[in-house]
């Protein structure tokens, strides 16, 4: 009879930290047993095929208030900027918006979270709400950008690259600070050690928020709209970023020698040659943006770091760790012909080693929190075989392994690469040859003179799209 | 254990309770109350704009000299919305142009309906249905003599404790026929909040 009863109470237990978990407050059942990477298998399968439809259809849907409302809506927001539909975009990118802002407006200390993190304690970091990372909030705001430029609000689209910045100079600020933080506390040793290195996909990388690609998007959107001061600045901060784009280069000295910035202007001329004013007066501009690939998935990687315990004797114990495996992939880079001349696209940014940067700058804090969890699970363990026998040891051990998923949520169907060509264009009709990969296609597009013509293209696996709009 | 058991449990039910009992209450307010339900432009600010450059432009002694013995034709050019927010700068234009007709003084061209009026015009002249005598013709409207337009920018920043935002509206009154800037004024908004320290 004692012995029912006991068995009674354990199984409550372990009930009840699984409906902690996936109650009605916030986290979903699948993501305590099944990791992201893994939900979005599928989605991702869909989305290399060219099926956006599928694809959005495969992304598991989350509700307000659940850990990943933000992470659900941004899948989908880009698959619709996939399929062309800016509206539907437009609209999912903005509650996505809706939602950083409300966060960014809590308080301090959020009991909410403490109780997020005590869930996560007893089962894995899924339990805690997706944080976008800086450099997923500054694509948020470059593709709300674009959807607006689609849908011929220029004026909108400028306030999403403002707010762009604005999220950029925010984490420059927020990464100082948490770099002086960090570097005391933890010892890195153990770590470096039984954690793979990301460093053949971080490269020359020195921070994983600063984004050339937006800096880029925001100028050329800002000389569409006559602003040519800021235009010139945010190209000169994605210059900083690729300094050997040559089409960077050109833009910083076209608008250097059109602005009379003398001080810059002799620096840049040392550098890159003076500016030649093309002779023809009536011509346009026509910028390409080419997207290839996606961003990998975050793997689930186990590794064996020691833990202290309290007679200090050090145990050894099997840690989840997210992380991104293998090297950059390798893009041939596009090429177009126009008027008998070739051009060749130059990469403005490499979104996979962001999302590498910004993965090892959170590593401290996961690994921090994953040594909590390790023997927060631990005593669980030892306390249920006390009390409860072999069940309750079998039934703790089996909850333990099973709970214990790696964080691998990261916005998974952005962009891989991004590459840009910037081309000045006798005003009128053109026919474009491109040639992406060894694959021919032509294009029709007509230049306006003294404006800027945008010509979006993507490249995921087999499939290829575009998008032109006269600015 | 049982303890635990206990404590657990009742944690649970209150974080389950708290978070998923919330009712709804619609009430009405007062259209000019002071509104602070977050930082971003909001309809006070709307309201303290208007109010600020309705006031300046009817009180500018120039504009006095301008409206004494004739009511000057305007039109009002959209407002350039330079700020990191979504704002529907065509409601501020509204606003502040009602309430220059509603001081008498002036009066107003709306570019904003020109097609709907050319369509207009054309249906009463060329559809046949409307008694020619009777029909508006082509070319007899008013031209504007004055532009009224505007800049809105904004500056915001933020840290972990606060966030501080601050709003510049200029507006200027141009005479067509001279290209003179006949008025202008400026209306700041400065708007700072600190983040509460214990939150749900």
């Amino acid at each position: 009879m004692f012995l029912h009863l006991k068995r009674l109470i354990i199984t409550s237990v372990i009930g009840f930290l699984i409906l902690a978990v996936s109650a009605c407050t916030s986290t979903q059942f699948a993501n305590v047993f099944a990791g992201y990477a893994q939900q979005m298998q599928g989605a991702r399968g869909a989305l290399f095929a060219g099926d956006y439809q599928r694809a959005q259809s495969l992304v598991t849907k989350a509700e307000p208030g659940q850990n990943n409302y933000t992470l659900s809506l941004l899948e989908k927001a880009r698959l619709s900027f996939l399929a062309q539909d800016w509206q539907q975009s437009r609209q999912d990118f903005a509650k996505v918006i809706e939602a950083l802002d409300a966060e960014a407006a809590k308080a301090k200390v959020q009991l909410s979270r403490g109780l997020a993190n005590a869930g996560a304690l007893v089962s894995n970091d899924n339990a805690i709400a997706y944080e976008v990372p800086a450099y997923e909030q500054s694509m948020v705001h470059s593709y709300q950008a674009l959807n607006y430029v689609y849908l011929g609000q220029l004026d909108s689209a400028l306030v999403e690259i403002r707010r762009a910045n604005l999220v950029q100079e925010q984490a420059l600020q927020q990464n100082q600070q948490s770099l002086q933080d960090s570097e005391e506390k933890f010892n890195k040793n153990a770590l470096n050690q039984a954690y793979p290195s990301m460093a053949a996909m971080i490269g020359q990388l020195k921070n994983g928020f600063q984004n050339a690609y937006t800096f880029y998007l925001s100028g050329v959107l800002y000389e569409a709209a006559g602003q040519a001061n800021d235009a010139y600045i945010d190209y000169k901060r994605a210059l900083e970023i690729y300094p050997d784009n040559r089409y960077l280069q050109q833009d910083v000295l076209r608008l250097a020698t059109q602005l009379g910035m003398s001080d810059d202007l002799s620096q840049f001329s040392a550098k890159y040659g003076a500016w030649q004013t093309p002779d023809d007066r009536n011509f346009g501009e026509l910028v390409i943006l080419h997207e290839q690939g996606v961003v990998n998935a975050k793997q689930d990687l186990r590794v064996d770091l020691p833990i202290f315990s309290s007679r200090n004797q050090p145990r050894f114990f099997s840690f989840s760790l997210p992380i991104y495996q293998g090297a950059l992939m390798k893009y041939s880079p596009t090429s177009i012909t126009v008027a008998e001349q070739t051009y060749q696209t130059q990469a403005i940014t490499r979104l996979q080693s962001l999302a590498s940067k910004s993965l090892q700058d959170q590593l401290p804090a996961l690994v921090t929190r994953q040594a909590l969890r390790v023997v927060a699970k631990e005593q669980l363990r030892r306390k249920l075989g006390q009390e409860g026998g072999e069940i309750g040891n079998i039934l703790a051990a089996l909850y333990n392994v099973t709970s214990e998923q790696a964080d691998t949520r990261s916005w998974s169907t952005l962009p891989d690469e991004v590459a840009i060509i910037r081309l000045p264009l006798s005003a009128g009709q053109h026919q474009i040859q491109l040639n992406v990969a060894g694959q021919a296609q032509t294009i029709d597009l007509n230049i306006n003179a003294k404006r800027i013509t945008l010509l979006q293209m993507t490249t995921i696996g087999q499939t290829r799209s575009h998008h032109i709009k006269n600015l | 254990m049982k303890k635990t058991v206990l404590v657990t449990a009742i944690a649970l039910s209150i974080s389950l309770l708290s978070a998923c009992a919330n009712k709804p209450v619609v009430r009405y307010g007062d259209a000019a109350a002071v509104e602070t339900t977050d930082i971003n432009f909001g309809s006070t600010d709307l309201q303290a704009i208007v109010k600020k450059m309705t006031d300046s432009l009817l009180q500018s002694p120039v504009v006095g000299t301008m409206t004494a013995n004739t009511r000057p034709v305007v039109f009002v050019e959209k407002i350039k919305n330079k700020t990191s927010e979504h704002i529907d700068t065509e409601s501020v234009t509204d606003s502040i142009s009602t309430q220059l007709l509603r001081s008498g003084k002036f009066r107003f061209v709306d570019m904003t309906k020109v097609d709907a009026v050319v369509e207009q015009l054309k249906y009463q002249n060329d559809a046949g249905m409307v008694d020619p005598s009777k029909a508006i013709q082509f070319g007899q409207q008013t031209g504007a003599e004055y532009m009224l337009y505007g800049n809105l920018s904004s500056i915001v920043k933020n840290n972990a404790d606060k966030s501080d935002v601050y709003y510049k509206f200029t507006m200027r009154l141009l005479d067509l026929r001279s290209g003179l800037v006949e008025w202008a004024d400026e209306s700041e908004i400065r708007k700072t909040r600190s983040k509460e320290l214990v939150g749900w």
